[in-house]
């Protein structure tokens, strides 16, 4: 329980104020802090064991930080990575794909690692659709509850700095 | 379009700064207190929950903070089996249990491979391949099945040309325990040597025999 021992009502009042026009600029910076430490980085821990590419989890980010003075904030974790091809590589992870076929490309050749010491090669092939790990709706849904925990400690220190200024 | 999701988290609003819920005297809320009974109202009991287990998770003396396996790891387990099985097979091991049979087609199919209907079956025959190919070429190494040394050393011993041999029964070529005598040089042997030498030479050259 805070309670503002001084007696003075303007200075209660400046205090309030202050504290008011502070408040979502500390929301912004603190809840960057939270969301990486809370969901980022268990999120980029998790592709790492789900055998994601580095590129891949280089382009999972926190972005959109919005704080509105209505009582909410919100902020998106978006994970983006685009082969040459424009092929959606993150999107493909996350939700997965159907069996399908690799188009021919015109002047370029498949080539890739088969049994683990064999170089192969082709032109265009068939090949099997890729499971749907959904690791960052996940990682998400499980982390939300901690980061709003967090941001609730941190306005209690926050209000308490506040009123000891 | 990139995977996105929107993480939303409740803060304190204008009016609670301007009603003086946070600031007030006793028997007022923490600020985090008023948050959470916001958020209460916006979500079901089930993150409440949560929240209460992460808290006693925190508490190393509970028995909450036993973590029990998430339904993410579980997924996670189940997606890396395919991955898992495929190194197997790339490191030979589980394979084969022996060389036998190994070269023949229900050789390798058989030899204990439950996860066929998982694994592509091209990276099956790349390795089953190379390894039958070094079982194969280690059966011409020292004591294979198809160690051919001995067969060339015989013949090698065995055969060493007609002129060679109408030579030595002849007694125009003469194996000696001195060959030094051959040459003319000062021998350096006993009496008894020269006696035997001398007896077989004569024997080779007369009677076409070493003995």
């Amino acid at each position: 329980m805070i309670v503002l021992s001084v007696i003075d009502p303007s200075k209660q009042a400046f205090v309030v104020f202050k504290t008011q026009v502070q408040y979502p600029r500390f929301v912004r910076e603190e809840v960057k802090k939270i969301a990486e430490d809370v969901i980022l980085k268990p999120l980029h821990s998790r592709m790492k064991s789900f055998g994601y590419s580095q590129k891949i989890i280089d382009g999972t980010t926190i972005e959109n930080i919005i704080v509105n003075r209505t009582g909410s904030m919100s902020f998106d974790v978006v994970s983006d990575y685009d082969s040459e091809s424009g092929f959606d590589v993150a999107k493909a992870r996350e939700e997965g794909t159907d069996d399908h076929d690799l188009p021919k490309v015109p002047g370029r050749i498949y080539s890739w690692i088969s049994g683990g010491f064999v170089r192969a090669f082709s032109r265009g092939h068939r090949v099997k659709g890729i499971t749907a790990t959904n690791v960052v709706q996940k990682t998400v849904q499980e982390k939300t509850t901690e980061a709003q925990a967090r941001l609730n400690e941190a306005t209690d220190r926050f209000i308490a700095r506040s009123l000891k200024e | 379009m990139a995977v996105s999701e929107r993480v939303t988290l409740s803060i304190l609003s204008d009016s609670d700064f301007n009603r003086g819920g946070i600031f007030g005297g006793q028997g007022e809320a923490l600020p985090s207190s008023i948050i959470k009974k916001k958020r209460k109202a916006e979500s079901s009991r089930a993150a409440d929950s949560v929240l209460a287990a992460i808290n006693k998770a925190a508490d190393k003396k509970s028995s909450a903070a036993v973590v029990k396996v998430s339904e993410f790891t579980q997924l996670k387990n189940q997606v890396n089996a395919q991955e898992k099985i495929l190194s197997i097979f790339q490191k030979g091991q589980g394979l084969l249990q022996g060389a036998s049979g190994l070269t023949t087609a229900s050789g390798i199919a058989g030899a204990g491979l439950g996860a066929l209907r998982i694994i592509p079956g091209a990276a099956i025959a790349v390795t089953a391949a190379k390894i039958a190919y070094e079982k194969f070429v280690s059966q011409f190494g020292k004591a294979g099945t198809r160690d051919t040394r001995k067969k060339v050393l015989a013949e090698d011993v065995s055969d060493i040309g007609v002129e060679s041999e109408s030579d030595i029964t002849s007694g125009r070529k003469l194996f000696l325990s001195n060959p030094m005598r051959l040459q003319g040089l000062p021998r350096g042997t006993s009496n008894t040597a020269d006696l035997r030498d001398g007896t077989r030479i004569h024997k080779q050259r007369k009677e076409g025999s070493y003995l």
